[in-house]
């Protein structure tokens, strides 16, 4: 690690069917290096929830059709998808696809 | 006669007792489906638009799809079409339960009713007996008191009905016919149209078999789509396993869950209201399903004090809480079983207490005017629960909210503090968050609406791919394909939410086998459009002005004030010529007769 690195850190809101099935509403990750992109928060978060949980938002390494995932509430797929990058104080919220009217 | 088509219609003259049943013109199924399709076809060719909507001269039908009663996936759906009491357009208003599919099981696609009873009157349909029956002790009861009397008196529990509640009695402009206890053709003010006709409901039991040509490839047909549906996250899991709640925290991350009768995009008490929260409070007690649904999205709650029944649906779960700024569940639960007792329109009933509560505020209806009910503050969960009910019977203060929130922001003199178009109070997404959604309500034949082209999936949801919602280009078309491929699904006899995993070339597939017509998608298509011009005829006869294609000066000159879109309006001005010429009409948004008779309709 380099002197003087600090540590970044990112908030994930988690909503619907991750806070139902994961029982968690708010997760804080701490990553050694900045920026990261959206797949590495994706699998580290999978790392603490299991494989299940990238499966709800992810399909062949890329997001489901109808998988919701807004950086400080712009939608990542008007950003970079799946490839965006992540800063430190960043908010990401995660919604697993749905639908209704 | 083709296919799943029971090729009868049931003409009621209530006036003079005159019970019909006659054929259907296969041509005319053909080219308008079924469903909203063929019931507005009948509409327009045997009612005087400019009728009063609430005369003896209006007609009101009910009607199902070539799909309904079917086991084709949603294949639950019926529609009641009539001249609107609200909105004074067409009104199509559509439900599901198991209702719609009994009316086909009994040898109908559709009723016609007709005239007014001298007195109180219901229908009973079981197969091929017909009878108008008095209903004198069934006038003031509720619509689960009437359901469950009428399964009782008919001697049969698989019997289904579909009724009204006072509120339709009582002529509110937003009443709405209850089937099942908790299924509702919700929207445009069907129900009144039926209070004004007398008629307190239509029980129904059919014992006959839907059949499509070739049952084995039909069967065949279904099972892919079903498939599809099951695989698909939304109508797989998102759907089944939240609801349409699932959408609160969706909608308001991304600043357009309207708040306080529109004015900011943001609810600060989302997480008290949402989906998430009906879960974890253990409200919710179980899903529930229309007839052959595999989605399932229904939901069956509980409060503490042992109420229960269905809902809250993402629309009524707002129009009880973010709207009026009240982050009670348990009174807004509350307020969403009053309404389908009662027979309300939920989006309505919720819209115009929002309204009635910003003009309060804003001092514009004095104290005296509320006749002892409680003050019209945001956030005051007192005030939904009492109002709901006060509207119903029209009581006090609540005659005047039953007139809506465009007829009562207009008493006061402040016609702009009705979040209305067409005089229909809009649903749960702020126009200014999505450019198309926005064209979408100021176009809707029914007035505020969202679905008649719900562009909140491509520009929120991402589905089926994701749109940029401030960009204005493109947007026109998008609107046009949306509403006529919703014109297709309405007519079928499908659910709409089925569209979430099937397109239009699954539609095609499933009516062809289902009717035996050797419809390509290009026509099926053009059936939808058909369909969207002929309303937009309806309306035009009506006296509805193009000119009132918009929206509330709010979103058009007020930007979001907060949230992710902040700072955004609608761009009427740019999409609206655009959607114009899209549809083949004229700049002033007439249809041309080029158009008409590509459409052959003239």
């Amino acid at each position: 690690m380099p002197p003087f690195f600090q540590v970044m850190k990112v908030k994930v809101k988690l909503f619907t069917l991750l806070r139902l099935e994961f029982g968690v509403s708010e997760v804080e990750l701490e990553f050694e290096k900045e920026p990261v992109s959206l797949k590495e928060v994706l699998h580290e978060l999978s790392k603490r929830f299991g494989e299940k949980f990238l499966s709800k938002l992810v399909e062949n390494e890329n997001l489901k059709v109808g998988t919701i995932i807004l950086k400080n509430g712009k939608n990542v797929l008007e950003l970079d998808g799946i490839n965006t990058l992540v800063q430190d104080g960043d908010e990401l919220s995660l919604f697993p696809p749905g639908g209704g009217g | 006669m083709p296919g799943t088509y029971a090729g009868k219609l049931l003409r009621v003259n209530l006036s003079t007792g005159e019970i019909k049943k006659e054929e259907i013109p296969e041509e005319l199924l053909r080219k308008f489906i079924g469903g909203r399709g063929l019931a507005s076809k009948y509409l327009f060719d045997e009612l005087d638009p400019t009728v009063d909507p609430l005369s003896p001269d209006n007609k009101l039908i009910f009607v199902t799809g070539p799909l309904t009663g079917t086991p084709a996936p949603t294949g639950g759906r019926y529609m009641v079409v009539t001249k609107g009491p609200l909105t004074g357009t067409i009104a199509c208003s559509n439900s599901g339960g198991f209702w719609g599919a009994e009316l086909k099981k009994a040898g109908y696609d559709m009723i016609i009713v007709e005239g007014k009873a001298e007195s109180p009157v219901y229908i009973s349909i079981k197969d091929d007996q017909v009878e108008i029956k008095d209903a004198s002790n069934l006038w003031g009861l509720t619509t689960h008191e009437v359901t469950d009397r009428l399964i009782e008196e008919v001697g049969d529990k698989t019997a289904r009905v579909a009724c009204i509640g006072p509120a339709g009695e009582n002529l509110v402009k937003f009443a709405c016919v209850i089937n099942d206890k908790h299924r509702a053709a919700g929207r445009t003010g069907v129900g009144a149209v039926m209070g004004s006709k007398n008629l307190k409901a239509i029980v129904v039991k059919g014992t006959g078999k839907v059949e499509a040509p070739n049952p084995e490839e039909f069967k065949e047909v279904i099972k892919e789509k079903i498939d599809k549906i099951r695989k698909n996250p939304v109508t797989g899991e998102g759907l089944p396993k939240l609801g349409t709640k699932v959408l609160d925290n969706i909608i308001n991350a991304n600043g357009l869950y309207p708040t306080r009768n529109f004015q900011t995009g943001v609810f600060e008490w989302t997480h008290e209201v949402c989906g998430e929260a009906l879960v974890e409070k253990g409200y919710l007690q179980r899903n529930k399903a229309c007839y052959a649904c595999p989605i399932g999205c229904g939901r069956y709650t509980k409060l503490p004090n042992g109420r229960e029944g269905e809902g809250p649906e993402y629309e009524t779960g707002w129009a009880f809480g973010a709207v009026c700024g009240v982050k009670d569940l348990i009174a807004i639960v509350e307020a969403n079983f009053l309404c389908n007792e009662l027979g309300l329109d939920t989006i309505s009933t919720g819209v115009t207490i929002a309204c009635a509560m910003e003009l309060y505020e804003r001092g514009f209806i004095p104290k005296e005017d509320l006749a002892k009910g409680p003050e019209l503050l945001f956030g005051s969960s007192e005030a939904i629960v009492y109002y709901t009910r006060a509207i119903a019977y029209r009581q006090g203060f609540g005659d005047k909210l039953a007139e809506g929130s465009y007829r009562l922001a207009s008493m006061y003199g402040h016609p702009e503090y009705s979040m209305s178009v067409k005089r229909q109070e809009l649903p749960a997404y702020d126009p200014r968050g999505a450019q198309g959604h926005a064209l979408e309500y100021a176009t809707s034949n029914r007035g505020g609406c969202h679905v008649r082209g719900y562009m909140i999936s491509p520009e929120i949801l991402g589905v089926p791919e994701k749109l940029d919602t401030q960009q204005v280009e493109g947007k026109a078309q998008w609107v046009k394909a949306f509403q006529d491929v919703t014109a297709v699904i309405d007519s079928a006899g499908v659910c709409l939410f089925s569209s979430f995993a099937l397109d239009i070339n699954d539609y095609t597939d499933l009516l062809k086998s289902a009717t035996g017509f050797d419809y390509t998608v290009e026509e099926v298509l053009k059936c939808g459009e058909r369909i969207w011009n002929l309303e937009r005829l309806f309306n035009l006869k009506a006296g509805i002005k193009p000119e009132e294609d918009t929206l509330p000066k709010r979103f058009l000159e007020e930007p979001l004030p907060e949230g992710p879109q902040k700072g955004a309006t609608v761009k009427l001005s740019q999409l609206l010529p655009e959607y114009y010429k899209v549809r083949g009409w004229t700049e002033n948004g007439i249809p041309t007769e080029e158009k008409l008779k590509e459409l052959s309709l003239a």
